[in-house]
């Protein structure tokens, strides 16, 4: 950003205290908490009370990088590639964020990046994964994973 | 590891995932079997999200088998490949493997086995539904599916022809309808005479109506210009505009029909001298250049374009092809003499393209 001129600035503060100054043009990804700005409470501190500040920075960076009109395609693509490559614990929390934020872009890319890691998981894997509890009992599970053993002649039915 | 998450954020990360992953997810739980199996919301979000289209086919020697591959593993240096899976037929067909199926509806496809009974048919899940027996089956000419926004319904549309005695000028084209979820029998909608048909045309559906040229039979070839008539899907009604051949054709071209490619309303054409042309058309008698292809003069006399499935995001259309005797299915892209990619090498006698989905043929 070469451009001195007097940006509008949001501020943000994160369930830990911490407080993070935004230019609105980043901001304005934030499709959920949009109207808090831009109802003219400059200089307000919106909080964000479910976000931690280690989150909530990565989101930051997310969506500087996505407001940046020069930075190109196919740098966009590595950055995102680079932005998802962290624990599993901070992707989810990173969903809950983009989620609770209600920034589509990001929303996809984690998603995706949480779709592509388990589709080849086992059922049981799932379960614990998202903490399953409304389980089936032991026969009804039986039953479904026979018919799907025969819906797909047993080639990747491993339930 | 567990991830905690709320359930719509489940639901976001599970629309994102292969059919057959989600099939097999279905006994997670009680929560998970429902959402996969019945929620019609569920299967709609899962299908706008999904970009996964397959290749079914099956062989000129081994025509008692179905195989299925992703597109995406085919076209691109992409290395996740899951490799060619087999199907088994879903209804009886001859031995020859033979089967009619129409271009598939989000993921569907109406097939005929070999009694001319009209069967939904969903790839991805494998489910089946047999519809109610057709008046008139063996005068069919031709079945094709459809979407209705207005209802959230399926329709099959079925197209007849009847002649009495053997003069054509006597012939009548008989149109029946039914929609998976509210016909319990088919409907004759509209018996005209004349013959208003395509006997080659697919019926592909696009954006509410299924779309065929109807003079394609007496196409002289010149300078007349082509009608390409619609069936809309709501208002169960005929529609008509025409269209002047984008150049001047001699009769080295050998066929004409209407498609849906990359999302739009397509006119081909695949003449004699092996040559593929598309066009998209814009709108109503406006026609847009979208490539040609010419297969190389040294192989002019044993290459044959059968039908295109796929047009690519990047401009690149799937063709299936005769080379050199070898049906085959070939990627090229605009100006090529030469298939950029044999994406399917072996001898292919059918193949079809769907995208991936849980709809049900239940409607």
């Amino acid at each position: 950003m070469s451009s001195t001129e007097a940006k509008k600035m949001v501020v943000l503060k994160s369930f830990d205290g911490v407080t993070f100054e935004v230019e609105e043009s980043v901001a304005v990804q934030f499709e959920s908490i949009r109207h808090m700005f831009e109802d003219n409470l400059a200089g307000s501190v919106i909080p964000l009370s479910n976000i931690k500040s280690e989150i909530l920075s990565k989101v930051i960076d997310y969506c500087k990088r996505h407001a940046d009109d020069t930075t190109d395609e196919e740098d966009l693509k590595a950055f995102d590639a680079d932005f998802v490559k962290v624990e599993h614990g901070t992707l989810f929390d990173i969903i809950r964020a983009a989620n609770y934020l209600n920034i589509k872009s990001l929303l996809d890319l984690t998603c995706q990046t949480v779709a592509d890691m388990i589709k080849g998981k086992t059922p049981a894997e799932i379960r614990e994964l998202f903490n399953i509890s409304d389980e089936f009992t032991p026969e009804e599970e039986e039953e479904a994973s026979i018919i799907t053993r025969f819906i797909y002649m047993d080639r990747y039915a491993d339930c | 590891m567990a991830a905690n998450l709320p359930w719509d954020i489940t639901i976001e990360i599970l629309s994102r995932l292969p059919v057959k992953s989600l099939v097999r997810f279905k006994c997670v739980s009680k929560s998970f079997y429902s959402l996969i199996s019945q929620n019609s919301q569920f299967q709609r979000k899962h299908l706008d999200q999904s970009t996964r289209h397959d290749l079914i086919f099956n062989l000129q020697h081994g025509p008692e088998h179905l195989f299925s591959c992703s597109l995406s593993s085919l076209s691109s240096d992409d290395h996740d490949q899951e490799g060619v899976i087999e199907l088994a037929y879903p209804i009886k067909v001859k031995h020859s493997g033979y089967m009619t199926v129409s271009r598939s509806c989000n993921g569907l496809f109406c097939i005929q086995d070999i009694a001319r009974i009209v069967c939904i048919w969903n790839p991805s899940t494998r489910e089946l539904r047999r519809l109610p027996d057709c008046p008139r089956a063996n005068d069919r000419i031709a079945c094709s599916l459809g979407y209705d926004s207005s209802s959230d319904d399926y329709k099959v549309l079925s197209i007849h022809k009847s002649i009495i005695g053997d003069r054509a000028a006597r012939a009548r084209t008989v149109f029946q309808l039914i929609s998976l979820k509210r016909d319990s029998s088919w409907r004759k909608i509209l018996d005209l005479p004349g013959m208003k048909f395509s006997l080659h045309g697919s019926y592909d559906f696009y954006n509410g109506a299924f779309y065929w040229i109807e003079n394609i039979h007496r196409y002289s070839g010149c300078y007349e210009p082509l009608v390409i008539a619609s069936f809309d899907i709501k208002e169960e009604k005929i529609k008509k505009f025409e269209l002047s051949p984008p150049t001047r054709y001699s009769d080295q071209y050998t066929v004409f029909d209407v498609s849906v490619l990359g999302g739009k309303l397509c006119l081909y054409t695949i003449g004699s001298d092996t040559s593929f042309d598309l066009w998209v058309i814009e709108e109503y008698g406006v026609m847009k250049k979208m490539l040609s292809i010419r297969v190389n003069e040294i192989r002019r006399h044993v290459a044959q374009v059968f039908k295109p499935l796929y047009l690519f995001e990047d401009g690149k259309i799937m063709l299936h092809t005769s080379i050199n005797w070898i049906e085959q299915v070939d990627i090229y892209k605009d100006g090529d003499s030469a298939p950029k990619t044999t994406a399917a090498s072996c001898k292919i006698r059918r193949a079809y393209i769907c995208n991936e989905t849980l709809i049900s043929p239940q409607g």
